[in-house]
């Protein structure tokens, strides 16, 4: 597949443009677009190049609503993404809990199922971010049986554990290196 | 079941605490007694609580959707469908809020229920229209409350007494003054349930006999039809907005 964005901010400009493999590793130094190149292919943010659209993009911060019951925010995504959210995926047990009351690393697991039961390709942006080493295990797991994601990262663990994931490295917005897997 | 469940998650915090806040302001205008004069003015206050419940809680909705995770809603739905939904639950959600202050006060005055359950619900969802527009347009949640709350002054209390002192103090047309009437989408509201309560248009005072000789009875029916303009227009450029702004 082909990533394509082009982005002008306020003293930074990302332009993309690269030939990779439909699992993607983004790494780069903070400020390198990472983000910026996640949300132009998920749609959320308008950019050059491409529309973008078609993937779901997870935030490193946990964003779900304060005032919702987990059980009933879940339904809400199901509705929405038209799938059943397998709860089971990252131990969210913790329905009748409201979405205030969680940890930031309970509530990173709610999105992370709902995201993880889909079959949409998976924009992560620094995934592992708020979870313990439990969870981060489990993370590297189940993105192993992804057969579309790109997700940007600073965590040495999940790039060395990613095998076989093209990784591409950005250095202020532009491609630095392209690492092309064995396929 | 979608829309359903965005309701549930909308109905709370602004506009639940507008909606009981207008409980005691409508059992206030109940006490005033039957005919006329006091359904105007409970038409008028009710309506004016009921536009600024709609912009806040239309505003809040739109910022929880911004500062929350708003990608599942744009991978599912696309921009534009996201956006005509969240014009449907605020709108209802707004509504919705405001129905138990206009149900009591037409329980206890029940000649009046009309006038102002129909202009307490218009002047939600014109609320709801531009607190949507606001929402998506405004950079932050503050600049979005600071926004919403000057629009609400100017359009809801500012406009009118600009108007009255420009038609005491220049010779302006009827025609003028009835255009300026229709050409504020809370006031349009507001007047559709003035409209109901004085047929004839009397508290209009030179503008009802200038709109009530030209229209005859179907004057009444200006109002809200310009309100449901102005509605129509603010969600489309809300929709517009949402469509091309960064989410």
């Amino acid at each position: 597949m082909r990533l394509v964005a082009k982005k002008r901010l306020p003293g930074f400009q990302l332009d993309v443009d690269v030939e990779v493999g439909s699992r993607v590793l983004v790494v780069g130094p903070n400020g390198s677009g990472k983000s910026t190149l996640l949300k132009c292919i998920a749609g959320l943010w308008r950019c050059g190049g491409s529309r973008g659209g078609g993937w779901l993009y997870v935030p490193p911060e946990p964003q779900a609503p304060k005032r919702m019951k987990v059980g009933d925010y879940i339904k809400l995504l199901q509705d929405l993404l038209r799938v059943e959210v397998k709860t089971e995926l990252m131990g969210v047990d913790y329905l009748d809990k409201k979405t205030g009351e969680l940890s930031s690393g309970m509530a990173k697991r709610v999105m992370l199922v709902a995201a993880f039961s889909t079959d949409t390709p998976l924009a992560l942006d620094e995934p592992t971010a708020y979870l313990d080493a439990k969870w981060r295990t489990r993370l590297v797991e189940l993105l192993k049986t992804r057969r579309e994601a790109v997700v940007a990262t600073h965590d040495v663990e999940v790039v060395n554990a990613l095998v076989g994931w093209d990784v591409v490295e950005l250095e202020e917005g532009r491609t630095a290196k392209v690492v092309h897997a064995h396929r | 079941m979608l829309i359903a469940r965005l309701f549930r998650r909308d109905f709370g915090g602004v506009a639940t605490a507008l909606g009981a806040m207008m409980l005691p302001v409508a059992a206030a205008l109940a006490s005033l007694g039957e005919g006329m004069g006091p359904a105007v003015m409970a038409v008028s206050l009710l309506s004016a609580a009921a536009s600024l419940l709609g912009i806040l809680t239309a505003m809040e909705n739109v910022m929880d959707d911004r500062e929350g995770w708003m990608a599942p809603y744009v991978t599912a739905l696309g921009r534009w469908k996201y956006a005509a939904l969240r014009a449907a639950v605020s709108t209802a959600v707004s509504v919705a809020a405001v129905l138990p202050a206009s149900a009591f006060y037409g329980l206890i005055r029940p000649a009046s229920a009309l006038p102002v359950s129909a202009a307490t619900a218009l002047s939600a969802a014109a609320g709801a229209a531009v607190g949507l527009l606001l929402g998506f347009s405004a950079s932050t949640r503050g600049y979005a409350y600071a926004w919403g709350i000057a629009a609400w002054t100017a359009l809801a209390l500012v406009y009118e007494v600009v108007l009255t002192f420009i038609l005491l103090y220049f010779p302006v047309s009827e025609l003028f003054a009835a255009t300026a009437l229709l050409a504020n989408p809370l006031t349009a509201a507001r007047l559709t349930g003035v409209a109901l309560a004085d047929p004839h248009l009397l508290t209009l005072g030179a503008v009802g006999d200038y709109l009530h000789r030209s229209l005859g009875v179907y004057a009444a029916y200006l109002f809200p039809a310009a309100a449901a303009l102005w509605i129509a227009a603010a969600v489309a450029a809300s929709l517009l907005e949402a469509s091309r702004r960064d989410l």
